[in-house]
């Protein structure tokens, strides 16, 4: 019985992933990253520039984001810089896959996925785990794998490899 | 089939044999066939409702399953709560849609066009407020039907072993930090459970814990000890359980009422591969051997066995029953609810007509051997098909009628029993107290 799903946990090569590691301090921060559909919207420009200059972490996924084939939209008031996946799902429901990048402190940057409540008046988030990082520089094609996450609705064989399920952290609105 | 108790709008048809033979489709459902489906297909909420300011806040906590959106059926029997899947995938293609027309909340099924009446919980007070602490109240603890449910513990132990040995159904890892305390503070635990006694009239107060290495038992102590003496509810426990009986003896004396043990699923295999934790740190049998100690200590009715229905086979799930009222406790059976984020997501939600089975055998199975139900006063459970809902499932018998009546009978004599049990105590103190769990402090 069963479809094994949740039994698997591999990484899936990725063919949207930056070719190699690159210190974050190198990668250009991006003006105007193509592939997010709000970005005429009012704040968001600013609202993104202001969270990768202050987090090298961000500026990566800033940076992921541009280059992504996928659509994106950033959610303007909120802590730390919020993705959430434009994709539809293959079911026909629409894909609510959400990441945070935030800093809890100098030097931690917190990257945690979710999705929000249907339920209109409802604030809980679902998680779906999250990253620990300390450290200002990240993997490329690790931020890859994330947008590769969010764009399959968290689906578990897209799970990153270094994802912590149990994520046991206050997480800011 | 329909039984006494619907509360459908439209006209009920007649019970009886004839209705019986009807196709279940196109006949209105009873208030526990509602609840059962529900479970099963959860809902969708039509733009008409306005449960910001009608329901209570919605918020996953413990296991996941609380996720849903709390509602009451009423019915002639009695009144059904359940907390019907409204966040899932499954319930954005349900045939159930809430809806609220003229002031009034309705669930209608989208394929025959039937509405039946349902009521909307409305929030506690207390939710908003904050303990003396800070901490907001519905981070502690929240009601779940009519009682107030807490997770006491740092999430469960499984989710942090490498590998993750947690529970394959189970979101409570994911939760902690995000939608609730990490660790509950005794205080915090006694304001909000006698706002919850005081404002909501709860008379049971459940606490719940994951795995904590063996210690589980020693965990719960403070806060049994604090809610007992200071606050006089029911208590019941949901814990990891131990071969240390002596442990259970102890949380006896110091009051607790109830014990139940959630083994999931019968069958051995289905135990081993979607319960990895319990199955390599604890063992089924573990769960067996207290369950049958706790409810022999504690009497017929008082403990129960915790399954899911809807993953392992059918037939393994009536065993489970019958194992579980032979010896004496009554079976809590979750129909199994695929929670967003947990591993079995991607999974069906169950059929209707298989839970039917279930809930009908289950009903049988304590009736054949007497299991008291429904005798404790205004414990209400949503997340579950309490055995006492089951009563709309009962054949029209003359067993069935001698049952409610005894049932009935006992309701009636236990209130006084209740009363004394309800009114804050200090532990009694026995011998077992020299081989103390840790943490004894008398906050009375």
């Amino acid at each position: 019985m069963g479809n094994g799903i949740w039994e698997e946990r591999r990484t899936t090569p990725n063919p949207n992933a930056l070719p190699k590691a690159v210190p974050v301090s190198r990668i250009p921060s991006p003006k105007f990253p193509p592939m997010i559909d709000n970005l005429h919207e009012p704040g968001i420009p600013p609202k993104v520039q202001e969270e990768a200059g202050a987090n090298a972490v961000v500026d990566a996924v800033a940076v992921a984001l541009a280059a992504s084939p996928d659509p994106f939209a950033i959610e303007l008031n909120c802590a730390g810089l919020e993705v959430v996946a434009q994709t539809p799902l293959s079911n026909g429901l629409p894909n609510r896959a959400r990441m945070k990048v935030f800093s809890p402190k100098p030097g931690y940057t917190r990257v945690f996925f979710f999705k929000k409540s249907l339920v209109p008046y409802s604030r809980d988030r679902y998680s779906y785990g999250g990253l620990d990082l300390r450290t200002s520089t990240v993997n490329a094609q690790e931020v890859a794998a994330w947008l590769a996450f969010l764009t399959s609705g968290f689906h578990p064989v897209k799970r990153p490899e270094k994802l912590r399920r149990a994520f046991p952290y206050e997480i800011p609105e | 089939m329909s039984a006494p108790g619907s509360n459908l709008v439209q006209k009920a048809p007649t019970v009886g044999h004839r209705a019986a033979r009807v196709p279940p489709l196109v006949q209105p459902l009873n208030p526990c066939e509602l609840e059962i489906d529900l479970f099963c297909k959860g809902m969708r909420i039509d733009p008409s409702c306005t449960l910001e300011c009608d329901a209570r806040f919605i918020s996953r906590t413990r296991a996941g399953l609380g996720s849903g959106l709390e509602l009451v059926i009423p019915g002639s029997i009695k009144d059904v709560w359940v907390n019907v899947p409204v966040e899932e995938d499954f319930a954005q293609q349900s045939c159930y849609e809430l809806l609220r027309d003229q002031g009034e909340y309705w669930v209608r099924d989208v394929r025959l066009n039937h509405r039946y009446a349902v009521r909307i919980p409305s929030e506690p007070s207390w939710y908003t407020r904050l303990t003396s602490r800070g901490t907001p109240m519905h981070k502690v603890g929240v009601l779940q039907g009519t009682y107030l449910g807490i997770y006491i513990a740092n999430s469960c132990g499984f989710w942090y072993h490498s590998p993750a040995v947690n529970c394959k159904f189970c979101a409570s890892g994911l939760n902690v930090g995000v939608n609730e305390m990490a660790r509950k503070d005794v205080d915090d635990v006694v304001e909000v459970a006698s706002a919850a006694k005081e404002e909501s009239g709860a008379t049971f107060v459940h606490f719940n814990s994951g795995y904590q290495t063996d210690r589980d038992l020693d965990e719960a102590e403070p806060y049994v000890r604090a809610v007992k003496s200071r606050v006089g509810t029911l208590v019941g426990l949901q814990l990891i359980p131990t071969l240390d009986f002596w442990k259970y003896d102890r949380l006896i004396d110091l009051g607790a009422d109830h014990f139940s043990f959630c083994y999931e699923f019968h069958n051995p295999e289905y135990f081993a591969r979607f319960l990895p934790g319990k199955e390599k740190l604890v063992g089924q049998k573990t769960f067996f051997r207290a369950l049958e100690y706790t409810t022999k200590k504690l009497g017929k009715g008082s403990c129960s066995g915790e399954i899911i229905a809807g993953v392992e086979p059918l037939g393994d799930t009536l065993r489970a029953i019958d194992y579980i009222t032979d010896i004496g406790a009554f079976p809590t059976v979750c129909i199994f609810r695929p929670t967003i984020g947990a591993d079995m997501e991607q999974w069906p939600s169950p059929r209707y007509e298989d839970m039917l089975v279930v809930f009908r055998y289950l009903y049988e199975a304590c009736r054949r051997n007497n299991i008291p139900i429904d005798v404790t006063p205004n414990i209400e459970v949503s997340l579950i098909v309490q055995p006492g809902d089951t009563r709309y499932l009962a054949p029209h018998t003359v067993s069935s009628s001698v049952y409610h009546a005894e049932m009935a009978l006992a309701r009636w004599l236990a209130r006084p029993y209740f009363a004394w049990k309800m009114r804050p105590k200090k532990a009694r103190s026995t011998g077992h107290g020299k081989r103390d769990m840790g943490r004894t402090e008398d906050h009375a």
